[in-house]
């Protein structure tokens, strides 16, 4: 019941900040200096043109007035029309939504996968050579431009030898969707799998110290036992947590590796519309964003409470 | 199997060097930001050309003794635009985050001392804040500014404060109430001075090994901005720039975007080491 | 883990399956269209590129880019006060459903040019008065005589649609689905993904046409594409930029087709605020200034240094008398010193991140420097610097200009008319260049047009206020087995004859 209560407090105090995220993503947009009417003319349109434009968009409308549309959109859930395709923008969302989600799912994996093993042995083997390099190599992880990786990457496995596509997104079927999607989701999990092997270390590290392990083994059990029950299961708490917030930056910060792969994703989709001032893609795109965030927070602290019984609220 | 003892700190202070000041990994990263710095610091000594000089004569040469790291589609050379980039991508990473540092440090103790509508309104920032998905923000903040180191710089302070911010914030709440706060207040010494003289000390730390490893992802935050062309402002040469210059010509001339990324992977590496060891540092002082 | 397997092998199984339909399909690799009709806002080359195989116009330029040839109109005729041009039409011609071409489509069609609020090449219908159209034949009556005309209706936007079939949706529906009467049809648009055309049975040369599908793949960056087309994923690869051709031509397997196009890079001056309201800056400024070796850096062999603001696909009309200001950073100095500036000028440059424009702009500060003047370069995003410009807020700026039809006109029309852009955003208002341009446009006589042409070219070269720097050539490149693809120097791209040999 307190746990009810909690959830619904929360989902309440959701809502104010989600109206100041719009006003403050309203503001911003129009703040970027360039006119839509303009752009969404055509750099030869004449000034008439442009001006039947700014109608047709509703730019000519009060600033208030433009933000209560954006309201409604986003109430009705219909999210309204891109300005420059003149297209419904719950269609492009669903179009290109997949694409990151996949993207994000997949390396997320790829991550949990090399960082599981590795991060225990790190902490394992605490200020060994095996640890040592681990550390190091995820450090480097970490220190390495995304983009840069991704286009070291193309060029052994796409120019080189021609193993997997140069970016781009091949939908004729699973497989090649899957090949389009190694090398970025890859790139992408090298960063994740720094970050958890750092964290999974210094939780082993942390755990091994603590007194229960001890009582464990005086207890008699093997410890492979000890391993399995107590510092596997302890260490994934944190673990949850932070691959919870990296799975949101994920999503939210596509917009590179989706540009350097030229993936049709959700990422490139807000990039483009910032750049072409599509202001109703961008007020809806952001909105989600920022949806999503406090969502994956909110999952995260009640997914907390549920593995660490001691959190209170 | 050796496992952890707490003989093993013993031992460890009774040698004039600290056990953990040793370690490979401290070393290495010493070096390398001692290297890096020197480039910083003396770029006009080091490179051998100056770095925004065209010669056309001297178009995209690659790799060799008289250009160590090959020539650019405008026949600069990339070491020296590397060697001088050195100055403007460490003071990303090291403005980028000392700004918002002092700031967000100074924001989250006044919230977490005083709490009420301070506090509040601390918290609802941030978690607006937070909202906003990191990259697409500081795009939309350069966009808005206009690109230029400053604008960039902006962009990374806007957004990078907060997370000092609730750091500290979280560590004074759980300090507030301790004994030896109690005992200075008591004492009827100042809030002023029980701030700066017992809390902050105290809080600061995390912060700091926070700050580390952030250095490292305001200066890869700038390159990416760089890529996208709304870095720092040509012909400067800082790293992701140069990178992002090349990237047209890496089929044929890979060099152009190999080395600047290589030695921006290395820097980062370099302040990492050197955080790690911070953090180890403070933890063991902490116990 | 063994459902797994099998899965994975079934799928490795299906892809050659899939490999054997691609046989019929050629693909280019380009960006996106944002829409699929000719009188949308803001067309440029991904959406000419579909549409121009879709729809087709009464006349079209020939791949000389110089002669007008007939298209869907067999013979026309142009009345003797040059305001009504009659043309015949091809009988039996039907749209891609099978509905034959009435008169009405032709009247809604141009009319839709014309009056199409948000169009953004509607200035080129505007000279239509009237068009009056049986099944047989077009009458086109304009407003006031104009030399450009018949060029005009070559543009991609002056093209045949079917009225009743548009008018069965609505506008936004009607701009994703065109229908025409061109060798090909839109079978799919998966949005962010590809647009797919199939061969139009009801085309009138079906026969001819030998590829069943042409599929636009949409690949946004450069390098990207350059690594499809060179594994295969892509046929062919448009709008090649500079710094990969030469990569490109070196590439086995692959064949680089580069032509003339009609694009230069200008500088612009802004004459309402200092520095460049003094002509002697602006003077100086072009002695200091090396042509050659900026067309050098950024295109190498594809570009050369340029002096009339015309680009050379005009051919009679260029003015042939004008140089190239040679590069003279001591003479500049001094003109400078002349002009009052002793201590040399600073000023700031903006530029696109455009990569063409951020190379221009590294030259331009590299050569100016020894001229006496500083320039700070100070790059924004294109949207903001176009807001700007136009606001005549900036000192100096970059743009560039492409034609879209065989005619001085437009370009001369867009720099002289300072109703259209204050004078290309330089705010100079010179109302005898204004005249001029304007009597240019009406002239009937077609040597008296050349000369007026030439002259406008010597005035704009002596107002020093928009200075062309170089012009380049295009390039495209497909894989070997591809052929038959041709384009025209406004890089209109004719596919009816394309196919892939085995």
């Amino acid at each position: 019941m307190r746990r009810l209560n909690y959830i619904l407090k929360r989902l309440l105090q959701m809502l104010p900040v989600l109206l100041v995220v719009t006003i403050m993503t309203f503001l911003m947009i129009h703040l970027i200096p360039g006119d839509p009417a303009r752009i969404m003319a055509g750099e030869k349109a004449r000034p008439d043109a442009v001006e039947a434009m700014r109608v047709k968009l509703g730019l000519n409308k009060p600033l208030w007035e433009q933000y209560g549309i954006y309201l409604k959109n986003l109430l009705t859930l219909d999210l309204g029309t891109s300005m420059k395709f003149s297209r419904p923008v719950v269609e492009m969302i669903r179009e290109r939504l997949p694409v990151t989600v996949a993207l994000t799912l997949f390396s997320t994996f790829l991550g949990l996968l090399f960082a599981l093993p590795l991060g225990y042995l790190a902490g394992i083997q605490k200020d060994r050579m095996a640890d040592h390099a681990i550390r190091i190599s995820t450090l480097i992880a970490i220190a390495m431009p995304s983009f840069w990786v991704g286009l070291l990457l193309m060029i052994l496995f796409s120019v080189n030898h021609r193993w997997l596509p140069a970016g781009g997104w091949d939908n004729t079927n699973l497989f090649t969707e899957f090949k389009c999607l190694i090398l970025p989701a890859f790139t992408q999990s090298l960063m994740t799998a720094a970050i958890l092997i750092r964290d999974m270390r210094n939780s082993v590290v942390d755990i091994i110290r603590q007194d229960y392990v001890d009582f464990a083994k005086s207890k008699g059990l093997s410890a492979g036992a000890v391993r399995r029950r107590h510092i596997i299961r302890n260490s994934m708490v944190s673990t949850v947590t932070l691959l919870s917030m990296r799975m949101a930056a994920l999503l939210g910060g596509s917009v590179i590796i989706e540009t350097v792969f030229a993936l049709p994703g959700i990422g490139k989709l807000t990039y483009d519309a910032i750049s072409a001032r599509d202001y109703t893609v961008v007020q809806s795109v952001v909105f989600l964003f920022a949806l999503l965030v406090l969502v994956v927070t909110l999952l995260t602290d009640i997914l907390y409470s549920f593995l660490d019984p001691r959190v209170e609220f | 199997m050796k496992r952890y003892h707490p003989a093993d700190e013993t031992r460890a202070r009774k040698h004039r060097l600290p056990a953990w000041a040793v370690t490979p990994t401290f070393i290495l990263g010493v070096v390398i930001v001692v290297i890096a710095l020197i480039l910083a610091i003396f770029p006009a000594q080091i490179a051998p050309y100056d770095p925004t000089e065209v010669v056309i004569t001297a178009r995209t040469k690659a790799p060799s003794p008289e250009h160590l790291f090959g020539t650019d589609n405008y026949g600069r050379d990339i070491f020296s635009r590397v060697v001088w980039g050195t100055r403007i991508d460490l003071s990303i990473g090291f403005f980028g985050v000392l700004i918002p540092l002092i700031v967000g440090s100074i924001i989250g103790l006044l919230a977490a001392w005083y709490g009420g509508w301070l506090d509040s309104l601390l918290m609802r920032i941030s978690e607006i804040m937070m909202a906003f998905p990191f990259t697409i923000l500081v795009i939309a903040i350069i966009t808005i500014l206009g690109t230029g180191t400053i604008n960039l710089f902006i962009a990374l302070w806007l957004v990078g404060w907060m997370s000092y911010a609730r750091l500290v914030r979280a560590e004074v709440l759980t300090l507030k109430n301790s004994e030896f706060i109690e005992a200075a207040r008591v004492a009827g010494f100042s809030n002023a001075r029980i701030l700066l003289r017992h809390v902050l000390p105290n809080v600061i730390s995390s912060s700091i090994v926070f700050a580390a490893s952030d250095m490292v992802m305001c200066m890869l935050t700038g390159a990416s901005m760089s890529f996208l062309g709304l870095g720092v402002q040509p012909p400067t040469p800082e790293w992701g720039a140069i990178l992002n210059e090349g990237r047209t010509y890496i089929t044929y001339a890979s060099w152009m975007t190999f080395f600047p990324g290589l030695v921006l992977a290395i820097t980062g590496v370099g302040l990492s080491l050197l955080g790690d060891s911070l953090t180890d540092i403070l933890r063991r002082k902490g116990r | 883990m063994k459902k797994l397997l099998a899965l994975l092998c079934a799928l490795c199984l299906l892809v050659p399956a899939f490999a054997l339909a691609e046989e019929d399909t050629i693909v280019f690799g380009g960006t996106e269209p944002t829409y699929l009709e000719p009188n949308a806002p803001a067309i440029g080359g991904p959406e000419i590129h579909a549409v121009e195989q879709i729809n087709e116009g009464l006349v079209r330029m020939s791949s000389d880019g110089v002669t007008v040839e007939p298209l869907l109109a067999t013979d026309w005729t142009i009345s003797e006060d040059g305001l009504t041009y009659t043309f015949n039409l091809v009988p039996g011609v039907v749209f891609s459903d099978g509905t034959p071409v009435k008169g009405e489509d032709w009247e809604w069609s141009l009319y839709r040019a014309r009056d199409t609020e948000t169009s953004e090449y509607r200035f080129i219908a505007e000279p239509i008065d009237t068009v009056e159209a049986t099944d047989s034949q077009v009458v086109i009556t304009l407003k006031a005589p104009n030399g450009a005309f018949l060029a005009e209706l070559c543009s991609f936007n002056m093209v045949l649609g079917c009225k009743a079939y548009a008018e069965s949706m609505t506008e936004e529906e009607y701009i994703m689905n065109p229908m025409g009467t061109g060798a090909y049809m839109l079978k799919e648009w998966n949005h962010g993904n590809y647009v797919l055309l199939e061969k139009n049975p009801n085309y009138r040369n079906a026969d001819q046409v030998k590829t069943q599908y042409i599929k636009f793949q949409t690949v946004e960056d450069d390098n990207t594409r350059l690594m499809q087309l060179q594994s295969g994923q892509i046929d062919i690869m448009g709008d090649i930029p500079a710094s990969l051709m030469d990569v490109v031509r070196n590439s086995e397997g692959l064949t680089l087709e580069t032509f003339e196009s009609t694009q230069i890079r200008y500088l612009l001056l802004n004459t309402t605020i200092e520095p460049f309201s003094d002509i002697n800056v602006r003077k100086a400024l072009v002695k200091g200034i090396n042509r050659d070796e900026i067309a050098e850096v950024v295109y190498g062999e594809f570009g050369g240094a340029t002096a009339s603001v015309l680009s050379a696909a005009h051919t009679k009309y260029i003015n042939t008398d004008l140089e190239v200001v040679p590069y003279d950073p001591e003479g500049a100095k001094a003109d400078l010193e002349a002009a009052g500036y002793p201590d040399g000028i600073e000023f700031t440059l903006y530029a696109s991140p455009n990569e063409v424009y951020q190379q221009i702009a590294i030259m331009l500060q590299s050569q100016l420097a020894p001229a006496g003047f500083k320039v700070n370069i100070v790059t924004e995003d294109g949207g903001t610097i176009y807001e700007h410009a136009q606001n005549l807020e900036l000192e100096a700026c970059m743009f560039q200009w492409s034609d879209d039809y065989y005619d001085p006109s437009e370009v001369l029309g867009w720099i002289c008319d300072y109703d259209q852009s204050s004078a290309w955003f330089t705010g100079l208002n010179d109302v005898e260049l204004d005249e001029l341009q304007a009597a240019a446009l009406i002239e009937q006589d077609d040597e008296k047009r050349v000369e007026m042409y030439k002259e406008l070219q010597q005035r704009v070269y002596d107002n020093y206020n928009v200075i062309p720097l170089f012009h380049n050539s295009f390039a495209y490149a497909y894989n070997n087995s591809v052929q038959g693809l041709a384009v025209d120097t406004f890089s209109n791209y004719y596919c009816e004859n394309i196919f892939k040999a085995e």
